[in-house]
């Protein structure tokens, strides 16, 4: 609440509550803690006249999943780490990489695009300031969204008739496959697999082997779904007024590097995911480019809703999203198929 | 200000409210408030914690639980299933001695797997068990604390609101909160059972009279004992489909509301009336249970906002007291709140400041929270404020052979429960594999 | 007292219906989940979107029945000290709640609306795949019953100051459990 009180050495306190619906146990909070939380800590103390007193609210204490925005926005958190994948409606732009599937599904490149998007197109980052009171500090990326079967799974065709569980957005990935979405929070994935309530299941790979999913659906399959910007960091905008500047710069600078850390970490997290995989017993098998290019096709052109949803929503829809193809076209990565990114069909 | 001071704050605030009859959901909240806004000094953040809790914390999926298994509880009663199981478990014990009460215990074990709250059991079986235990000879205060007891099995037998409380406030599974009762309850109902068998052996002058059957009930006898199948299909599919996966406990609500709907249709044909007041008291009840818990919810965000909590656990674990002893120290200071507030109060109080500490020591939280709920029933019959005593006496009305009763003679009856029910939470505390066995192997 | 009293049971009844809504609409939630857990049991066919539109409903039943509740005193208290006073000190003690109850659900309305406003503003929604079920109702519900509370805890208060200043039941009787 950037209240400040004087503590020892002559040096002033500043509290700062920093909270997230997730806990450490997930990548992109244990980068917040390692890189940011620790970089803020010693540059404030070394570079000011300043001590930061942290209070630490993760895994949903004071701001649950889906309900972080606007917890920071309302000051229950001075800085928040919002988990993107609830606030595909308010923050449509933010969140636009969960309509693109089959982009891309490298951490680096994917962060890489991020950085210069982020640069290009600031609404990116100032609508958090015009709508949510709220003041952006820096983006992370999920690890590959890891898709786990009880069977397995090679083609589009294997997966027809299977119920296969994902949270909100992710849905539409597989609308038209053949296959029948059941809603299921990441708790609940175990259970559900090991029951039969279904027999796959698409979330960010790394959570699920936390909770050992592959010894009950062992068929990891790398279907390039995506990885997308999965986590926004922000601090409430009376905090910020209230902070002085040279720990605002120090906020923003640390803040900037967050995602380039963060994508790092995941990528290693990742390639040791892979080889827990096998550990537990599972099986990797990579979803061919052809196969890939078939289950593109069978969706509906959900790029094309998205950009009509965000030009409706006043936003550069349809040159932000086609930029995002072009950017990953210009280091390598080929769209999956002739989405329609102009508005009209 | 330093988080002991608002700490301190915070509870006599708290307290002070509760106390002096303030409802509980506003105590809380305008305790949050207050907190909040003294820790921060920004009067938007104090009041954000309640619009956030309002909005955020019941607007889940899991919380479709409450309404449906308080319905589920309350069409299975309108269905007569509760005096159903209570004549066939009377008929099968009636050569026994204590029979009558034995029987009392077992079809609110039964009628326990149905209902999520316990104050109805109570209600029903002073009308249904009394009468017989009176015609019988039963010692009266004996008889009473039978009644008062017993009903307690209502919210130790899953499916149980204090469960779904205990489940949401410390994020554990609630499916394995059931699953993890279930044996707990089977040891409770037998421990109560051994509680009559040993009063008819110690005190043979409290249970006098044994009977034999009746003519009618001989040529009966089948058709009354299998009366109750209806409802223990009904209790296989819903538990059994939690237990075995094949559905959520959530989707096990909607499908036992449903199940007990077709029953009483089946029954006692669709009387709208009944069904109408059925499913409007069921809305009340759900409407008090969820904004209790939205009201809880801004309170232990508040504590954690403000660094309350990390200070209590700080101060508790450098206390250098064995991790059992700690244990101990909450059993006891639960069932202390027992003697004065009501049970979902004190899980709500309770759970925020004490979760974190024994999560922190290594415990297994679905252990940790059936023996807190077990603790915290012990308050149902205990002096001065006990729910289950408050309702057996207010149900006494046109019992004959009851006219002069109190509720100190109740509180008396339930005494010897009460030692059973401290008992097996010990128990349950020292042997916490009877607890963790069956969730960890799900 | 006359038209007070008039306008006090209108209000009463009002609460009531509140009461039946939210009561029919666990039923449809009852129904819905049978017909989900059916469909997937059955055709290996789940509904999409049941959960969104189950937990939209919930937070409606609450904010819906709570004024009703509170209209049949059934909110949780103690009453531990409120039975140990005198006929004066319960309206003492009830007055004193229905004001701190006042203070609560008007924070929560003032803190609720700007919420409310944006939802509509944006067309907020849960979303599950291309499903979406909007949040404006669930957000309108805890505005709506918050301002209910209020106008039941005012409803309350004249009851108890008439009972306190005449020392005659204006026809409540205490508060229960
Ligand atoms: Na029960
Ligand atoms: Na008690």
């Amino acid at each position: 609440n950037g209240s400040s009180e004087t503590g020892g050495e002559g040096k002033k306190k500043i509290t700062l509550r920093i909270g997230s619906g997730h806990s450490t146990s997930n990548p992109w909070i244990t980068a917040l803690e390692d890189y940011f939380v620790k970089n803020v800590s010693e540059r404030v103390k070394n570079e000011t006249n300043y001590e930061i007193n942290w209070v630490k609210n993760y895994g949903g204490s004071v701001i649950t999943l889906g309900n972080e925005l606007q917890g920071v926005q309302d000051g229950l958190v001075d800085i928040g780490c919002t988990i993107l994948v609830f606030e595909a409606s308010r923050l449509p732009l933010v969140d636009m990489v969960y309509s693109m599937p089959f982009s891309c599904s490298d951490p680096l490149i994917v962060a890489d695009v991020v950085k210069a998007m982020y640069k290009e197109y600031p609404e990116f980052t100032t609508v958090y300031e015009e709508k949510f009171n709220q003041h952006y500090l820096g983006i992370g990326v999920s690890d590959p969204y890891g898709f786990f079967s009880t069977k397995e799974v090679k083609s589009l065709d294997d997966v027809a008739g299977m119920k296969i569980g994902a949270a909100g957005i992710n849905l539409a990935w597989i609308e038209g496959s053949g296959a029948a979405g059941v809603q299921t929070s990441l708790n609940d994935t175990y259970q559900n697999l090991q029951t039969n309530v279904c027999q796959a299941t698409i979330q960010p790979t790394h959570s699920c082997i936390n909770l050992k999913v592959p010894e009950v659906a062992p068929y990891y399959l790398d279907a390039n779904f995506n990885v997308v910007p999965f986590n926004s960091v922000t601090v409430n905008k009376q905090t910020w007024d209230s902070l002085p500047k040279e720990v605002q710069t120090i906020l923003t600078e640390v803040g900037d590097g967050y995602l380039d850390y963060e994508a790092k970490y995941i990528n290693s997290v990742h390639e040791k995911d892979l080889s827990d995989v096998v550990k537990m017993g599972g099986k990797v098998i990579t979803l061919s480019r052809a196969e890939q290019v078939r289950w593109a096709a069978s969706l509906p052109d959900i790029v094309n809703d998205l950009v009509k949803r965000l030009n409706n929503a006043g936003f550069r829809g349809s040159e932000i999203v086609e930029r995002y193809y072009q950017l990953l076209e210009e280091r390598g990565v080929e769209r999956i198929r002739n989405w329609n990114t102009a508005n009209t069909k | 200000m330093s988080p002991i001071v608002i700490a301190v704050f915070s509870l006599a605030l708290l307290l002070i409210l509760i106390f002096s009859g303030v409802h509980l959901n506003i105590s809380l909240m305008i305790t949050s408030f207050a907190t909040v806004l003294l820790f921060t000094g920004r009067i938007n953040v104090a009041m954000n914690v309640l619009s956030q809790s309002a909005w955020g914390s019941v607007r889940q999926y899991m919380f479709g639980v409450i309404p449906l298994f308080v319905l589920m509880g309350m069409l299975a009663n309108l269905s007569g299933a509760s005096s159903d199981l209570y004549d066939a478990a009377a008929l099968m014990l009636k050569k026994v001695r204590g029979g009558v009460g034995i029987a009392t215990v077992i079809a609110n074990a039964i009628f326990a797997a149905i209902t999520g709250v316990t104050v109805a059991s109570a209600a029903i079986f002073t009308k249904i068990a009394l009468p017989q235990m009176n015609r019988l000879k039963y010692e009266k205060k004996f008889s009473l604390g039978t009644i008062a007891g017993s009903a307690i099995l209502g919210m130790l037998i899953p499916p149980s609101l204090l469960m779904i409380v205990y489940g949401s406030q410390a994020d554990v599974s609630i499916g394995k909160l059931f699953v993890a009762a279930i044996v707990p309850g089977l040891i409770m109902t037998f421990a109560f059972i051994l509680v009559i068998a040993v009063v008819g052996k110690v005190k043979p002058e409290y249970i006098p009279v044994v009977e034999e059957l009746s003519e009618f009930e001989k040529e009966n006898y089948w058709k009354i004992v299998l009366k109750p199948w209806p409802i223990i299909m009904l209790i296989l599919v819903t538990l059994g489909g939690i237990w075995g996966g094949f559905f959520t406990p959530t989707e096990a609500g909607g499908i036992g509301a449903f199940g007990a709907f077709v029953l009483v249709l089946f029954k006692k044909g669709f009387n709208r009336e009944e069904i109408w007041e059925t499913l409007l008291s069921a809305g009340a009840t759900s409407g008090s249970v969820l904004i209790l818990l939205i009201s809880a919810s801004t309170y232990s965000k508040t504590l954690s906002m403000c660094g309350i909590i990390n200070s209590i656990s700080f101060f508790v674990e450098g206390l250098t007291i064995p991790p059992l002893g700690i244990i101990l120290i909450f059993m006891f200071i639960l069932m202390v709140l027992g003697c004065i507030l009501d049970s979902t109060s004190i899980l709500l109080l309770t759970t925020p400041l004490m979760c974190p500490i024994v999560q922190d020591l290594g415990y297994d939280m679905v252990w940790f929270g059936i023996i807190m709920i077990i603790a915290i029933e012990t308050g149902m019959v205990t002096p001065p404020f006990g729910m289950n005593v408050f309702t057996v006496k207010s149900s006494l009305q046109g019992i004959e052979g009851y006219e002069g009763t109190t509720v100190n003679d109740i509180f008396k009856g339930s005494t010897w429960y009460l030692i059973a029910i401290i008992a097996v939470d010990l128990l349950l505390v020292l042997v916490p594999v009877l607890v963790t066995y069956l969730p960890n192997n799900m | 007292m006359d038209v007070i009293r008039k306008i006090s049971k209108g209000f009463e009844k009002f609460l009531s219906w509140m009461d039946g809504i939210a009561s029919i609409s666990i039923a449809v939630i009852m129904v819905l989940i049978t017909a989900d857990v059916l469909s997937r049991l059955l055709f290996n066919k789940p509904f999409v979107g049941t959960a969104e539109i189950v937990s939209s409903i919930i937070i409606i039943v609450c904010f819906l029945e709570i004024p009703y509740v509170s209209m049949r005193k059934g909110h949780v208290r103690t009453t531990v000290l409120y039975d140990m006073v005198g006929r004066k000190g319960k309206d003492i003690i009830d007055i004193v709640a229905c004001l701190l109850g006042i203070v609560a659900y008007g924070l929560i309305i003032k803190a609720s609306f700007p919420g409310f406003l944006n939802a509509i503003d944006i067309n907020e929604a849960e979303i599950a795949g291309s499903f979406r079920i909007t949040t404006v109702p669930g957000r309108f519900a805890i505005i709506f019953g918050s301002v209910l509370m209020i106008l039941e805890f005012l409803n309350q208060i004249i009851k108890y100051s008439y009972d306190l200043v005449t020392g005659k039941s204006s026809e409540g009787e205490g508060g229960s459990k």
